[in-house]
């Protein structure tokens, strides 16, 4: 099995969108590197990282990109050709969380029809700071097709959850017929258009 | 480089889009590289290239003539000696003189209090942001002006170099009329507590100064001294700020914007003064401390330092600390100032004061790093930069890439560039150095960086696309791959794995990583402020010093830091000798017959191994290279200069080859001094030794 699999392993562009010290930048660190770090320092502009998950035969490239407002009309070209995008904010604030429903329509808007949406809501470690309730969040989710998670870069909790969940939800390359539309979640063939090759010359 | 310039940057911005941040957006697909590039960036690329009888020159040439001139100087500030800074018997001597003092003179019944009420009108007016307001502003001063009581003349006191101190350098700016000619400047005098102020303003050509009389302009400064501002303000010996035209505060660098309500409310008063006669403000002395003005299109860039610097120094900085805002934002924020003034530009800058600051603390702590405006190579055996430098120029050429940059923090192994690029500006390059060392995801490779930045000096309209990427965080050790399109980045990440691959393939790697660039003693940490352990060791050059490869733990270095060919100690006789067996403390030179001028200094001696003593130091190169390049009589450039004080002793030369700075022990006569100019020619001129010091011309790409 493994052989044959290899050979179609899926590479999917993965986006990560929001606000400026939502926790864009942990949650990929914790998830790729296991790392998380107290003084993250900000994103300039957008950082690249690789993750493979050879049990599902997926190949993450991970744009993880700067919240800073004038970074923002560098996004299009992150999220342009994505397979998956996660809107992250967090919990804690409830700017970041309307940055994040504007992330959402610019997506509905200009992004590819059939990206997977995920909402992160970041942080969950600091529930007595909470200023954004899970319910409103779900709520939002569900309305718009997006697939929703508490998530928290410090302790771990739900982070593999939520990009193994991407991987599920990505079309399966040979067979991208069957769409099974769970939560609203829309799946494309658009997505197996693989971004470029990243280190060969 | 000067107010002049203001107009054509502004007229350059060409406007596309109606909304601000759409405005900056635009940015991101990249102006033109226009005639726009030209002011801006000559500021900081004249330095690069400056001849002797540059522009900057003259201008002081035509100060210290006019200063000299004028021997009465009662309404100036006499600047009293600070514990550690070098006095000489030269008084200081401001622009504010002459024709304005019978006023001044006449003035000294009113009270204090009353010329801050003054200001603080004017200030008030000033919040309604009308050309009339302006105008009120000017007339609170004005007659602020009266008020001031001039005392300074009580306290002369002799001031580090002054008669070549290039201070008061625009006060005389370069207008037509000779510069022999003293020209009484615009004054702006006032009298604190602690000493008194001066403030000059430039006369650019275009100022009514031609009969003498001009603005007179005078506050009270008080304000620096009272509880409200007081406190903040003696708090640091340092600081940066950056306010809009329209007053409002954008960015201060010790973080306390609101202790400093009354500084900038006077400051702002000031300028807004001077500026409705046409005019700049330059500088203000006040005590020890001295106060330097830069507008830049909509904003105002103001220094205040305590720390013995001389006004050309403290401008340097301040045309680093404009740059390196363009650096991240370009130009494109001016122009959202410009077309709305009160728009609350911060949420544009989040980011930006960190980068700041750190700019801020390595200007502070190594004034060799921006006053020479050269390239600043790291040692290293001049095989293996030959050898490194080829696989960077491949890697240029493979990827697209406009430059290709292996640096050790803001040291350059190798540099190379696209064919028909002009050579990477030396200030462009150290303030993208600093913005790549400041943020701490790049050292530790939280993923491939791929960030917009923008070289001030190369386009400050538009931003390149910097893939970033440290090679070995500890070394300091990155490599930078510039591109001129958003999308470039594979084929740079491509680029890059294929240079790692190489580098390690000829065994060079573990070569580079050994290499240590020299450590930066910044305030506010214990040690050293760098990755970098120790000095730069030159394995191979030093017969294996640098060979203790790869990380070595902090402590480590505590002990002994390994012998490098910069260092004193490794320099050949009469030159070199341990720390008191030589008159040798530091040297910085410059080798002004390269292609791209290039500069090195060595290692600092035991006395300056700190925060603080790497800041007299500091002090003492920025007046030194101020000494130097403020010849006596315009286009007869200083080819010595020489200073002594009881705490140290001072030494400059120049010519065709090479510029020599050498900090001596103070006991060191002149034909010492001479002697060990010299040795230091001969040495740094022999060719082997150039060889492993100076960068590799790179290979057509
Ligand atoms: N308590 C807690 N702190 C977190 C969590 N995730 C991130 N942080 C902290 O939040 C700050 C910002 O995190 P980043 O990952 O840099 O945020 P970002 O979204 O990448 O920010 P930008 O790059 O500026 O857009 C850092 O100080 C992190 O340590 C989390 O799950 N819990
Ligand atoms: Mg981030």
């Amino acid at each position: 099995m493994a052989m044959a699999e290899l050979a179609q392993q899926q590479t999917a562009k993965l986006v990560l969108l929001g606000e400026m010290g939502s926790g864009k930048s942990s949650l990929v660190l914790r998830y790729v590197k296991g790392q998380f770090f107290d003084y993250q320092a900000s994103t300039v502009g957008a950082a690249f990282l690789t993750k493979t998950l050879p049990e599902l035969n997926v190949k993450f490239e991970i744009w993880d990109t700067a919240g800073q407002e004038r970074y923002h009309s560098l996004a299009p070209m992150y999220y342009r050709g994505a397979a998956a995008a996660i809107i992250v904010y967090d919990i804690t604030s409830p700017d970041s969380f309307t940055r994040a429903k504007s992330w959402v329509r610019e997506l509905q808007r200009q992004g590819n029809p059939n990206m997977i949406m995920a909402l992160a809501g970041n942080k969950a470690d600091l529930e007595s700071q909470r200023a954004v309730t899970a319910e409103e969040a779900q709520a939002y989710a569900a309305e718009n097709g997006l697939y929703y998670l508490e998530t928290s870069a410090k302790t771990a909790a739900n982070v593999n959850e939520l990009f193994e969940e991407i991987a599920r939800k990505l079309p399966k390359p040979e067979a991208a017929a069957p769409r099974p539309p769970q939560g609203g979640i829309v799946l494309s063939e658009d997505t197996q258009r693989q971004a470029k090759r990243s280190t060969c010359c | 480089m000067d107010t002049t310039d203001e107009p054509v940057i502004a007229s350059a911005s060409v406007e596309r889009s109606s909304s601000s941040g759409a405005a900056l957006r635009s940015l991101g697909s990249g102006g033109g590289h226009g005639t726009a590039a030209e002011p801006a960036g000559g500021g900081a690329a004249a330095a690069s290239e400056e001849e002797f009888g540059d522009e900057e020159d003259e201008e002081d040439d035509a100060d210290s003539v006019g200063g000299r001139g004028d021997d009465n100087d009662d309404a100036d500030a006499l600047e009293p000696s600070q514990p550690h800074q070098p006095s000489d018997e030269r008084p200081t001597v401001d622009s504010a003189t002459g024709a304005e003092e019978p006023e001044a003179e006449t003035s000294r019944s009113r009270t204090v209090g009353e010329s801050v009420e003054a200001i603080e009108a004017a200030v008030a007016s000033l919040a309604l942001k009308h050309e009339s307001a302006r105008r009120l502003a000017a007339a609170a001063a004005a007659s602020a002006a009266s008020a001031a009581p001039s005392e300074p003349s009580a306290e002369a006191q002799p001031a580090f170099a002054r008669a070549s101190e290039p201070d008061s350098a625009a006060a005389a700016g370069q207008g037509g009329d000779g510069a022999a000619t003293p020209r009484p400047p615009a004054l702006a005098a006032a009298a604190g507590i602690d000493g008194s102020a001066s403030a000059s303003a430039s006369g650019g050509g275009r100022s009514g100064d031609a009969d003498g009389g001009s603005a007179v302009a005078s506050t009270s400064a008080p304000t620096f001294g009272d509880d409200s501002a007081g406190t903040a303000w003696e708090a640091y010996p340092k600081h940066f700020f950056i306010l809009s035209s329209s007053g409002k505060p954008i960015y201060s660098l010790n973080g306390d914007e609101r202790s400093l309500v009354g500084l900038t409310a006077l400051l702002s008063a000031l300028v807004s003064v001077v500026q409705s006669t046409g005019d700049a403000v330059q500088h203000i002395r006040s005590g020890s401390t001295l106060v330097v003005f830069m507008l830049r299109g909509p904003l105002y860039f103001v220094a205040a330092s305590r720390m013995g610097e001389p006004a050309t120094a403290l401008r340097r900085q301040l045309e680093l600390m404009y740059g390196q805002m363009v650096l991240v934002v370009t130009t494109g924020l001016e122009r959202i100032i410009q077309r709305n003034p009160s728009y609350d530009v911060r949420s544009l800058l989040d980011g930006v004061g960190s980068v700041l600051g750190s700019l801020a603390a390595m200007l502070a702590a190594d004034a060799t790093s921006y006053l020479l405006g050269a390239h600043r190579p790291l040692p290293m055996p001049a095989a293996d930069r030959a050898a490194v430098t080829e696989l960077l120029a491949e890697a240029v050429r493979q990827s697209g890439a406009l430059y290709g940059l292996l640096m050790a923090d803001t040291h350059a192994l190798a540099l190379c560039r696209a064919k028909g690029q002009p050579p990477l500006a030396p200030d462009d390059l150290l303030l993208l150095a600093n913005f790549v060392m400041c943020n701490n995801a790049y050292r530790h490779g939280h993923g491939e960086a791929f960030s917009p930045v923008c070289l001030p000096s190369f386009n400050p309209d538009a931003f390149l696309h910097a893939y970033i990427h440290y090679l070995d965080a500890s070394a300091g050790l990155y490599l930078v791959l510039l591109s001129g399109s958003a999308e470039a980045f594979h084929p740079l990440s491509a680029a890059r794995v294929w240079l790692e691959d190489a580098t390690t393939a000829r065994g060079l790697m573990p070569r580079l990583r050994a290499l240590r660039p020299p450590e930066l003693f910044l305030e506010g940490t214990a040690g050293p402020g760098t990755s970098g352990a120790a000095a730069a060791a030159v394995p191979g050059a030093t017969g294996g010093a640098g060979a203790e490869a790869g990380a070595r733990p902090v402590g480590g270095r505590e002990p002994q830091p390994p012998l490098n060919v910069l260092s004193v100690e490794s320099l050949p006789r009469p030159l070199g000798g341990k720390f008191g067996h030589t008159p040798l403390w530091s040297y910085a030179l410059r080798y002004n017959g390269l292609p791209v001028p290039q500069a090195l200094a060595s290692p600092p001696c035991p006395l300056h191994r700190s925060a603080a003593g790497a800041k007299r130091l500091a002090a003492a190169y920025a007046q030194l290279h101020s000494l130097l390049h403020s010849p006596a009589a315009p286009g007869r450039p200083n080819k010595l200069a020489w200073f002594a004080d009881s705490s140290l002793a001072l030494c400059a030369v120049r010519d065709r080859d090479l510029e020599l700075y050498l900090v001596l022990d103070p006991l060191t006569d002149k034909t010492t001094g001479m002697g060990l100019v010299e040795a230091m020619r001969r040495h740094f001129l022999d060719r082997q030794i150039m060889a492993d010091l100076t960068l590799t011309p790179a290979p057509p790409a």
